[in-house]
């Protein structure tokens, strides 16, 4: 027995010991006192990012980020390997939207967790919201880049080539910048967007508008395919059947339906084909898709809950119709629809 | 094989998954390679194999599919045949407390180069290094439950595999 405690002793000892020389070499140098130190997130989905310029005394990036965790709103979640960030600002990452907060110092990739980051002055913190596919996809470059996009619609024969010159990182923000120019609409899901409509054409239900980068099919949805110099990003319509999309009349009148719910995060866009008549009639069409709630009155009915979020009256909401840019000055009974009308309800109170 | 190896078989696995379970919560203290062990030592590989075979698949139902499931695949199994191929040599629990010891010491090791199958050598590298800690800590509890419990449990499974 004896000889079995001082066996224990033994290896405890030489434990401690490795682990002693373990921290000397690859452990954090941690800085006592006073540092001004940056924390930066960045998340392009919901837009919103915040820079925080901290004094602090904290040893490593979890202390800082545990003083930070209400302003912040931090969410960390415990691994046997320590703890990581895996919410910011109210924003949650999932495994099922396949993304996280990829984490830098000063530019470079952390190679730890916050509880192995120790803070020195002056160091940049960054916590970028990424999806798994950015680990290994080229990495988007920020310098300047001339390159071509193409839209191709043989259907109606419109049709848009420029060469243009941006530092946007991917497609998707190449769009948002010229959304306005080629009629882009794009349709938002949590993790990617679509294109639901491209110089106002809708596809029809066996068509749609398809990625070719240099002559090539896109592997990625618009959010992962990074711009480079040279680069020419063809969007073709096409049709899923392989044949090609023929000139023929658009059947009904293309609209573009949008719903904003800043509390609730929604920033709702999208194209439809319709032959309805008036907005009512559409959103009574789409009455499940939308989730649309309409409360009838004596003058006609009234939106009063979109894409399950209703206006509370206790908080003096209501939906705020918008055509076109304009504020409506009647109900969706009375309002028509036009073909290439933007049709917005915004969440507002009085 | 006969009925009265597959219920031994089961119950073998059932005792890992539920020693695991059991000591979940405390960090870097596991039973699971100290019951291969001893199941090696009195039962042989051919049980043991299968026993470690039916636990890692239970691990997969109850926590999910993932690479490191695959690596345990073939890490329970080296530590079987490695006992069992050093169990002549290997005269009292100094012996088998050193080859635990030595286990635990190298598990992050070994899953490294499996991760780096799929990850690149950089990765398990790194991998490799960020778990020291961890393998030392494994390595030393390792080390000490087979220098404290092989004795006694070993003669309690004697017991129960002859009354059976």
């Amino acid at each position: 027995m004896r000889k079995k405690f001082i066996a224990i002793i033994g290896v405890g000892l030489a434990v401690w010991i490795l682990l002693s020389g373990y921290n000397h070499f690859f452990g954090p140098e941690i800085t006592l006192g006073e540092k001004n130190v940056t924390l930066e997130i960045v998340n392009e989905k919901t837009g919103q990012d915040r820079t925080v310029t901290a004094t602090t005394e904290g040893e490593t990036l979890y202390d800082l980020l545990l003083e930070e965790e209400e302003d912040l709103g931090v969410v960390f979640e415990k691994y046997d390997f320590g703890y990581m960030v895996e919410g910011l600002l109210g924003y949650r990452t999932t495994v099922e939207a396949q993304e996280y907060f990829h984490l830098t110092v000063n530019g470079e990739d952390a190679m730890t967790g916050p509880e192995g980051i120790p803070l020195a002055e002056g160091d940049v913190y960054n916590y970028t919201l990424r999806s798994y596919g950015d680990f290994s996809a080229s990495e988007p470059t920020r310098e300047e880049k001339t390159l071509t996009l193409e839209i191709v619609n043989d259907r109606t024969g419109d049709g848009f080539s420029r060469e243009l010159t941006t530092q946007e990182e991917t497609l998707y923000d190449l769009l948002l910048t010229v959304e306005g120019s080629a009629g882009v609409v794009f349709k938002e899901t949590d993790s990617k967007a679509e294109i639901s409509g491209l110089m106002n054409y809708v596809p029809g239900a066996e068509e749609y508008f398809h990625i070719l980068i240099d002559g090539e099919d896109a592997k990625a949805g618009l959010k992962l395919i990074p711009l480079v110099e040279g680069g020419r990003y063809r969007l073709e319509l096409r049709r899923f059947d392989g044949e090609k999309p023929t000139p023929a009349d658009a059947l009904g009148k293309a609209i573009t339906f949008k719903v904003i719910h800043e509390e609730a995060k929604i920033d709702f866009s999208m194209a439809a084909l319709t032959e309805k008549d008036n907005l009512y009639d559409w959103l009574i069409e789409n009455e499940d898709d939308l989730q649309v709630v309409l409360e009838e009155y004596d003058f006609g009915a009234v939106v009063t809950g979109l894409l399950g979020e209703v206006a509370r009256e206790e908080k003096q909401e209501y939906y705020h119709l918008t055509i076109d840019g304009e504020d409506a000055v009647t109900g969706p009974g009375q309002v028509q629809l036009t073909d290439g009308g933007v049709y917005q309800f915004e969440l507002r109170t009085y | 094989m006969k009925p009265k190896d597959i219920t031994t078989v089961a119950i073998l696995s059932a005792s890992l998954t539920a020693g695991k379970l059991a000591l979940s919560a405390v960090p870097n203290i596991e039973i699971v390679s100290f019951l291969l062990v001893i199941f090696t030592v009195v039962f042989g590989v051919r049980k043991t194999l299968l026993t470690a075979l039916i636990f890692t698949t239970t691990e997969m139902l109850i926590y999910g599919f993932g690479i490191w499931i695959l690596g345990y695949y073939l890490i329970w199994p080296t530590l079987i045949v490695m006992t069992a191929l050093l169990k002549p040599f290997l005269k009292s629990e100094y012996g088998y407390a050193v080859l635990s010891g030595l286990f635990g010491l190298l598990f992050g090791l070994l899953f490294a180069l499996f991760e780096s199958l799929f990850y690149g050598i950089g990765y398990g590298i790194t991998y490799w290094i960020r778990g020291i800690p961890f393998d030392l800590l494994h390595g030393g509890s390792n080390f000490v439950v087979m220098l404290v419990l092989f004795r006694p449990i070993t003669r309690s499974v004697l017991k129960i595999k002859e009354k059976s």
